[in-house]
């Protein structure tokens, strides 16, 4: 299967895989500081499998928590302080929702997939 | 498979769980899902140059299945087990092509596919491309700690004895 590649000098081969992940990792770099601009936006909704089920303008948002049931037994607490909204505690076994800490930009949005729940900025 | 093969494949897959479980321990840097040192991957580097694919295979199956089990987290083996599906499947051909000399490149490659195939299994979960806006950040990271496992890699497959090495190359002359 692999013929086709032996015909190939080794530098050959090596020199192609460097360039293309050389490209690939500056492109990504590249993408990944524009993802992470802050968000001017100051909308916030919380998705879970499409359905929007709260919606919230930061300005005016006082400070609050509350948790959100699923039917499986398991739950999200939000909580928003100062403008910003964080997931406060999660029943999943992961809890990457809570470690990923503020919502801070707009194309990078709290996940919690286990409970498939999405907090993002709205437009 | 004869028991000194299996022995010195037992013996690396409980080195990768060991890695995987001192891993756990370190307090994440980037709070973003995904992001993360992948210490397990070096023994998987190991095995793709000294052993045969699907002893690779077997190493790489049984270490991401009992290491969620350890992590308690079984929800995460989907992402896991697609990730390190597509970082095995691309390091055994890479493998083949990339000198035991350009390891880390081998390495920074399967970081890279790991990275991808978490990506695609969490676009598959919830259903929706959105979280397609980790790749870039994953690519980036996996980029970094690919090189690092790799170098780590190539030390230890400097050290690692004669003995630990694949019979025979089965592929090149028959097809």
């Amino acid at each position: 299967m692999l013929r086709l590649f032996t015909g190939m000098r080794d530098k050959t081969i090596n020199t192609v895989l460097i360039f293309s992940v050389a490209v690939i990792f500056l492109v990504s770099l590249i993408l990944s500081i524009f993802i992470l601009q802050p968000s001017q936006s100051h909308m916030v909704e919380i998705v879970q499998d499409d359905t929007v089920l709260y919606t919230f303008d930061m300005d005016q948002a006082e400070d609050q928590e509350f948790t959100i049931c699923y039917d499986n037994g398991s739950s999200n607490t939000i909580r928003i302080q100062n403008g910003k909204i964080c997931v406060a505690g999660a029943e999943c076994p992961d809890k990457t929702c809570v470690s990923m800490g503020e919502l801070y930009s707009k194309s990078l949005p709290i996940v919690c997939l286990p409970n498939h729940l999405i907090i993002r900025f709205a437009d | 498979m004869s028991v000194k093969r299996m022995t010195q494949l037992s013996l690396l897959t409980a080195a990768a769980l060991i890695l995987y479980v001192i891993e756990l321990q370190l307090p994440s840097l980037v709070p973003i899902p995904g992001v993360k040192l992948g210490l397990a991957n070096i023994i998987t580097v190991v095995a793709v140059y000294r052993f045969r694919p699907y002893e690779a295979a077997i190493l790489v199956a049984v270490r991401v299945i009992l290491g969620a089990f350890f992590a308690g987290n079984l929800s995460a083996l989907l992402f896991s087990g697609c990730g390190a599906a597509l970082c095995l499947c691309g390091m055994l051909l890479l493998g083949r092509v990339i000198s035991v000399k350009y390891i880390p490149l081998c390495s920074v490659l399967g970081a890279m596919l790991h990275n991808a195939g978490q990506i695609a299994a969490a676009v598959w979960v919830v259903q929706s491309t959105s979280v397609l806006v980790y790749l870039p950040i994953l690519m980036v990271t996996g980029g970094i700690a690919g090189l690092f496992t790799g170098l780590c890699a190539q030390a230890v497959e400097r050290r690692l004895p004669a003995s630990y090495q694949r019979k025979s190359c089965r592929s090149s002359k028959k097809s």
